[in-house]
């Protein structure tokens, strides 16, 4: 029977971005936003999960399709093979090893203390993103960035 | 209920006089209207006297005889006080008097020697004919229950209060009341003292394990209920704060030199709670996009990216094209394919998708493949949304700090202002700078408290937590001796029986306030200002609100639209009790009724708009209302709004009886009235 989830630990941007400002709802969504963001940087902690202290359950991942599609997308670009489409420990384990490293990021990037870590997160996102450079009006963005 | 005529005689200031009442359904409501003393509220104590034997005056409250007609009396002789009301209740006709003798003493004997109050309730058999009730005093209260009695008959002035933190248990009584659930509160408190006197047996018995059990919850209830105590000493002290400063504010505004100064400083300041209030909702916005929104604008490039992978794949056949039938069912009952083309029914892609179910096979990656191609197609346009909207709430955000930054800056010239006026008033009361200094730290104050509230309630919720922990070991715990566990069977039943009557009175009661909301709320915003909203909480809390851009706040209290609100919960009552009527359900504690409502003074000391929207509230509260009101109330726009829905209007004239030996005296002048045949 194939796992139903991954461990991994909760650093302090956990505490600061979920159980203290709640700029995120759930820590779910947040270990999706961190993974997101190690891929992105190509940045990851092999065998992060190894002695990891929390429990994250497939069942949330594959609860929203958004999570569940980022999931597979980027287990398979990592291996580049398709049987991982339906692999979901192979999947979870990357999304384990990506977070913990995205975790490290969102950490240093947000530990001044300031009163507006929603502010801060939401110009993180938007220069962070290549995701549509070419639509985006770049005065438009620098003028609040 | 439906109220047919009053009749008083020798009744306080009223030798005698009679009210015929609107009984009609469209014009439902009588008119009663008089000078300042002339005797609006003994008109309310008739009923409630004639009714229950009850009277509330201001002054004398035995002396129910007329002063005039006593005084005359020669020595020896009786005068009879009399009230009588008729009245229809479900297709019958009733009649119900009280009487008292008074006995005149000698000459000097100006009130007389009150005898007792005898009581008769008869119903009409035929036209003419009374049959006399053997109890009758008894029926009236089935009729209309004495807890109902004060929702019903009732001062205006009185009623404001019911909006209001402070008036819960005011608001929570009357939902009780209205459905008879003060029997099962009192069934709550008697099964607590059988719980408590089986525990004292099963502590006798219980060994020393369960004992020590027994003794740390003990504790553990003590310090809940100490914690309880002294949070409420703090939330007293808050609300004495809050008044202090309410006051110093009104003092500030009344002061020449201050006045204007003030007067923009509370705008000012609320300018600022309205910007605030704004910023959060920005955020709240902002955080709810980024939640999943961050994880699709860091991940669109991995989507899309290996949707054209996979896409490749496809196309040279690499996964596996075949899908599920199961999937393929799902895409005809969608109406949609893959590619986004329409499947409509008989057209050519529906068949050949038809044609498909035939040929398939099992391949799940295909599949999934197939399911990834498709959300990575609309990825790409939920991360314009996104973008759009984050780039739009920052910009917002901009906009509201710049008028933060600049409304601060108003407040603080405006304080700097109010510092330097630091002459004392006219009669050597503080200068305007004491006050705004004392009202500062009245604030400081105020909001060290209410953090010392915070912390009290957490420690309290770590107590409880402990206390739930010992009641389960108490639950748990086992018995070696016989007596012990036939004490701890009993109980246990009585802390389950109580558990399970509060578990139903607390959902009818919840019920019926959820019931009476919706009805307040209706009621409320169908006559008040349209950006205004009444509510009964959770709490119990009669509460009305005020909307500031997107977002409610709360409205201060002593405004006209708490009077509104008031008369709002009173209708909804009435609306309730006539619904459950009208449904003839069984039920144990209330079967509802048709109830009029007595009102006196209800306009208060209300402004002309106010007063306009109460008398236009008023016909809808119930379907008979018989309001009293001040010469004083009554003109303007009360009247013009009045005239035309009230079937029966009477005037008290009242002659104060100086000059010419005579005494004080009401009559009652018919001005209109709706003649019904009976």
């Amino acid at each position: 029977m194939a796992r139903d989830h991954i461990k991994y630990d909760r650093n302090v941007a956990y505490q600061r971005l979920v159980d203290e400002e709640e700029v995120f709802s759930t820590y779910v969504e947040f270990f999706m936003f961190c993974a997101a963001l190690g891929y992105s940087r190509d940045e990851k902690v092999p065998q992060a999960y190894k002695g990891a202290e929390h429990k994250l359950l497939w069942s949330h991942i594959e609860g929203t399709e958004l999570f569940e599609t980022v999931s597979k997308c980027i287990a398979y670009q990592e291996t580049e093979d398709p049987d991982v489409l339906d692999d979901q420990e192979r999947q979870l384990e990357f999304l384990a090893e990506y977070a913990a490293s995205g975790a490290e990021i969102a950490a240093e990037e947000f530990e001044t203390i300031g009163d507006d870590l929603v502010g801060m997160v939401t110009r993180f996102v938007l220069e962070e993103s290549p995701g549509s450079e070419a639509e985006r009006s770049e005065s438009d963005v620098s003028n609040l960035l | 209920m439906k109220l047919e005529t009053l009749e008083l005689t020798n009744f306080r200031q009223f030798k005698n006089g009679k009210i015929d009442f609107s009984t009609d359904q469209d014009r439902n409501v009588t008119v009663i209207h008089g000078q300042n003393g002339a005797g609006k509220t003994t008109l309310l104590n008739a009923f409630t006297w004639v009714l229950y034997e009850e009277a509330n005056f201001d002054t004398r409250e035995d002396r129910l005889v007329n002063e005039g007609q006593i005084t005359k009396a020669a020595p020896g002789s009786t005068l009879t006080v009399k009230v009588q009301l008729t009245f229809f209740h479900e297709n019958d006709r009733y009649r119900a008097t009280r009487t008292v003798d008074y006995t005149k003493q000698n000459n000097q004997d100006l009130d007389g020697e009150m005898g007792n109050p005898s009581f008769s309730l008869e119903q009409q058999s035929s036209p003419g004919n009374w049959d006399r009730l053997s109890e009758g005093q008894k029926r009236v209260k089935q009729i209309l229950p004495d807890r109902l009695r004060s929702l019903f008959f009732f001062d205006g002035e009185d009623i404001e209060e019911l909006a209001g933190v402070d008036n819960q248990e005011q608001i929570q009584k009357a939902i009780q009341n209205i459905m008879g659930l003060t029997i099962l509160e009192r069934s709550i408190s008697h099964l607590k003292q059988v719980a408590d006197e089986f525990e004292a047996e099963y502590r006798e018995y219980a060994d020393d394990e369960v004992e020590e059990l027994f003794r740390n919850r003990d504790k553990l209830e003590q310090r809940i209920e100490k914690k309880t105590d002294q949070i409420q000493t703090r939330k007293d002290k808050r609300d004495e704060l809050s008044d202090r400063i309410e006051e110093i504010t009104t003092q500030l505004e009344n002061i020449d030199e201050s006045s204007d100064l003030e007067q923009a400083l509370q705008a000012a300041k609320e300018e600022r709670s309205s910007v605030n209030t704004e910023l959060e909702a920005v955020d709240s916005t902002l955080s709810s996009e980024l939640t999943k929104g961050g994880t699709l604008a860091l991940a669109l490039p991995v989507i899309k990216e290996t949707s054209a992978d996979l896409e490749e794949l496809q196309e040279n056949d690499l996964l596996g094209s075949e899908v599920s039938a199961d999937f393929l069912d799902t895409l005809l009952d969608r109406g949609k394919c893959v590619c986004g083309r329409p499947l409509e029914e008989h057209s050519m892609y529906y068949e050949r998708v038809e044609d498909l179910k035939s040929e398939v096979g099992v391949s799940d990656i295909g599949e999934t493949a197939v399911r990834l191609i498709a959300a990575a197609e609309h990825a790409d346009e939920d991360y314009r949304d996104l973008e759009k909207t984050l780039l739009e709430s920052l910009e917002r955000r901009h906009t509201l700090a710049d008028e933060l930054a600049e409304t601060k800056q108003k407040i603080a010239d405006l304080e700097q202002e109010l510092d330097n006026l630091t002459l004392p008033g006219d009669s050597g009361t503080k200068s305007p700078a004491e006050l705004k200094k004392e009202r500062e730290e009245a604030e400081a104050q105020r909001e060290s408290v209410s953090q010392d509230i915070g912390m009290l309630i957490e420690q309290r919720k770590g107590l409880e937590d402990d206390l739930d922990a010992v009641s389960a070991d108490l639950e748990n715990a086992r018995e070696e001796q016989e007596q012990a566990t036939l004490a701890k069977k009993r109980w246990r039943a009585a802390l389950q029986t109580r558990a399970e009557i509060e578990s139903s009175f607390n959902k009818v009661q919840n019920a019926v306030r959820k019931l009476a909301d919706q009805r307040v709320s209706t009621m409320f915003e169908s006559i008040a200002h349209k950006d205004l909203s009444a509510e009964i909480t959770d709490e119990f809390e009669l509460r009305i609100r005020q909307r500031v851009g997107d977002q409610w706040t709360e409205l201060s209290k002593g405004t006209g639209e708490t009077q509104i609100a008031s008369l709002a919960f009173i209708g909804s009552l009435v609306a309730i009790a006539r619904e459950r009527y009208e449904k003839d359900t069984q039920s144990s504690y209330f079967t509802g009724g048709i109830y009029p409502i007595v009102m006196d003074s209800p306009f208060g000391a209300l402004d002309d708009d106010h007063r306009r929207q109460v008398a236009r509230l008023i016909p809808d509260l119930g379907s008979q209302i018989i309001v009293l009101v001040t010469d004083a109330q009554w003109g303007g726009p009360v009247e013009s709004e009045m005239e035309d829905i009230s079937g029966a209007m009477y005037t008290l004239d009242f002659d104060d009886g100086t000059g010419d030996g005579n005494y004080p005296e009401t009559r009652i002048r018919t001005e209109k009235a709706l003649k019904v045949d009976y």
